[in-house]
Parts: C-alpha cells; sequence; structure tokens
C-alpha cells in the first residue's frame, strides 16, 4: 500500500479500468503528493519504455527474404513428406556429392559432409535419416557457403530440397 | 498479405498456398521469439519451422481463431521447452530458459535487444517470458492468458508486477548518461 492507495488500484489506474470516483480520489492525492506521483510516473514510463523498446528489437531482427524463402521451401518439403515413405538417403547423399565434387573435391566432400552430420541431430552421416534431413542440409550448406560461396551454397541447399521432393 | 487474412485465409481453407501466405506472415515472429531468448540462428530458423509445420498439422485444434497468437506461441513455448529439455543435463528441471548472463550476445539482438535484455535479469523467468511476449510480440491480454493458461486478471496484476519491478530500473537507465 502507498498512502492508501493499493496495489490494486494502481494496476487499475495504470489500464484505466478504475471507477469514477475512486480515480478522482486518487487523482486529488497525486496532485499533492510527490512521493505518489513520481511512483505513478515511473510505473507508467516503464510501461512506455518496455513498448517502445520492444518496437525498437523488432525493426533490429527484420529477416532477408532469402532466409524467409529458403524457410518456406524447407518447411513446405516436410510437409509433402510427411504422407510418403523414405527416400534411400544413401541415393540423396550421393546426390550431393556429384554437385559438390566438381567444386571442391571428393575427400573435402566427404569432409564437409561429415561436419555438417556431426553438427546436426544426426551426430554421424549414418546416422543421418528423414528426420535429420533439414538441419544436416542447413549445416552443409553453411559449410559450402564458406569454402565455395554463396551461389554453390544455394546450389547444394535446392539439390537437397529437390533430391527431397523427387521421391 | 497482413497477418490476420493469412490467419483467416488458412484457419477457412488449409491449402499449401494458404500456408505459404500464413509462413511469410508468422514465420519472423516465431524466429524472433526463439532469437530473443540466446538461441542461435540457425537453431531459431529449425525450431521456427517446427513450430510452422505444427501449425500446419494441429490448426484443427485451435477452438478460437481470435487467440490464434496465444495459441501460436503456446506451441512456440513448448518446442522451446523440449529443446531445453533434449539440450541440457537430464537432473535438472526445466521450466523455462536457463538464465543467460552474457548481455553482449551479438547473436541475439541489437542494442534494444541488449538493453531489453539487461532489465530482464531483474525478472524471473516466468515474468521474463510473459514481459518479452507482451511488449517485443505484442500479444494482447486475451492472447496471453491463452499462452500461460492462466485468467486474463492474472496476467494483467502479473504485468503490473513486472513493472513495478522495473521502475526504479528502467527509469535510472533512461537517466544515465550513455541512455
Amino acid at each position: 500500500m502507498n498512502h492508501g492507495i493499493t496495489d490494486k488500484e494502481w494496476m487499475l489506474y495504470l489500464e484505466g479500468e478504475l471507477d469514477e470516483a475512486t480515480v478522482h480520489g486518487l487523482e486529488a492525492h497525486l496532485v499533492s503528493c510527490k512521493a505518489c506521483w513520481d511512483y505513478f510516473d515511473q510505473l507508467a514510463g516503464a510501461g512506455e519504455q518496455l513498448r517502445v523498446t520492444g518496437e525498437a528489437i523488432r525493426s533490429e531482427l527484420s529477416l532477408c527474404d532469402r532466409v524467409l524463402y529458403r524457410a518456406l521451401v524447407s518447411t513446405v518439403s516436410r510437409i509433402n513428406r510427411q504422407e510418403k515413405p523414405s527416400h534411400d538417403m544413401k541415393v540423396r547423399l550421393d546426390y550431393l556429392r556429384s554437385i559438390m565434387a566438381p567444386m571442391c573435391g571428393a575427400r573435402t566432400v566427404e569432409r564437409a559432409l561429415k561436419l555438417a552430420a556431426e553438427a546436426s541431430p544426426a551426430k554421424t552421416l549414418e546416422a543421418v535419416s528423414d528426420e535429420h534431413w533439414n538441419p544436416f542440409l542447413l549445416m552443409l550448406t553453411s559449410i559450402a557457403a564458406v569454402m565455395c560461396g554463396e551461389t554453390a551454397a544455394d546450389l547444394i541447399w535446392e539439390s537437397g530440397q529437390a533430391e527431397v521432393a523427387s521421391c | 498479405m497482413e497477418e490476420k487474412q493469412a490467419v483467416d485465409l488458412f484457419l477457412r481453407n488449409r491449402s499449401e498456398e494458404s500456408f505459404c501466405a500464413l509462413f511469410e506472415a508468422l514465420y519472423p515472429r516465431v524466429r524472433r521469439y526463439f532469437i530473443v531468448r540466446s538461441l542461435d540462428r540457425m537453431t531459431a530458423e529449425e525450431l521456427a519451422q517446427n513450430v510452422l509445420l505444427k501449425v500446419y498439422n494441429r490448426s484443427g485444434e485451435l477452438r478460437d481463431r481470435d487467440l490464434f497468437n496465444g495459441w501460436l506461441f503456446k506451441v512456440a513455448r513448448n518446442e522451446l521447452l523440449a529443446y531445453w529439455r533434449r539440450n541440457f543435463n537430464a537432473g535438472q528441471t526445466i521450466e523455462y530458459e536457463p538464465l543467460e548472463d552474457d548481455l553482449s550476445n551479438e547473436l541475439t539482438t541489437g542494442s534494444a535487444g541488449v538493453q531489453f535484455d539487461d532489465w530482464m535479469t531483474s525478472l524471473e523467468p516466468a515474468e521474463r517470458e510473459l514481459t518479452r511476449l507482451r511488449f517485443i510480440e505484442e500479444l494482447s491480454y486475451e492472447e496471453l492468458a491463452v499462452a500461460f493458461d492462466v485468467p486474463m486478471g492474472t496476467v494483467k496484476w502479473r504485468l503490473f508486477n513486472v513493472k513495478k519491478k522495473l521502475s526504479q530500473i528502467i527509469s535510472a537507465s533512461m537517466t544515465a548518461p550513455n541512455s
């Protein structure tokens, strides 16, 4: 309680839900009590600052079209795959090998595949399955972007999704 | 397409086309939900995709279309809890995210995010979750009530207590020389 004003009354006042008679009494008190006025000012100010900062965060975390597109393709592929039987994982991985080998060599491809699997929920290349395919492909794409550039990474991503969609 | 329009379209006619519109409207928000909880961007993107997939599969569970956002972030919150359970010690009780002390996590947000995270360290985990959904994702009181399975009055009361806790801290940070 603060000078006879309860927390509940403060809350209702801030929400604009306090009854008229109590509002009159509260506001009459605020006019003459600096402590309560400062308390109200801080409460109202906190709400406003949280709102303004939240708005700034939304601006800071905007999303580029490329990331949105990739995420959409990945999710739609997962939806389409839900009712379909699992594709041969070896065939998928071999397809990726055939795409990547001309760009960076067979040994580097194997190393990249292994690293991507280790960094994904599958943990090993042998354990990569339908369930792990997208996180594995995301990791592989990131590795390829560093090794061969964004264009190559996009090609690998599209190839990985296309191979899934073909089953 | 605006978010509300995309949601209405999808709930009326669940198709790949309507889902794509819904995805474009919602994915940035859901991804942001995970990023501000200190997940790296790749994990945030993966979990956001999982949430949208669940929206596609489970939209029939939604009873009141007007409370879609509350249901959406309830799904997101459950996804986050499942992620923490998979990735932390089995002996820990995970109710909300582990406390992040590193306020300079540049993977998370810019200066506004750092400021916000600083304020959040004064709150309990449940209060942090409520505050982020209210002020970053702009959920209404009704939607928050759905997301947390509590009455709307409880939501208002908890947010009032958050403002009480933060009022002096925020006031001080606003008047500090570097604010």
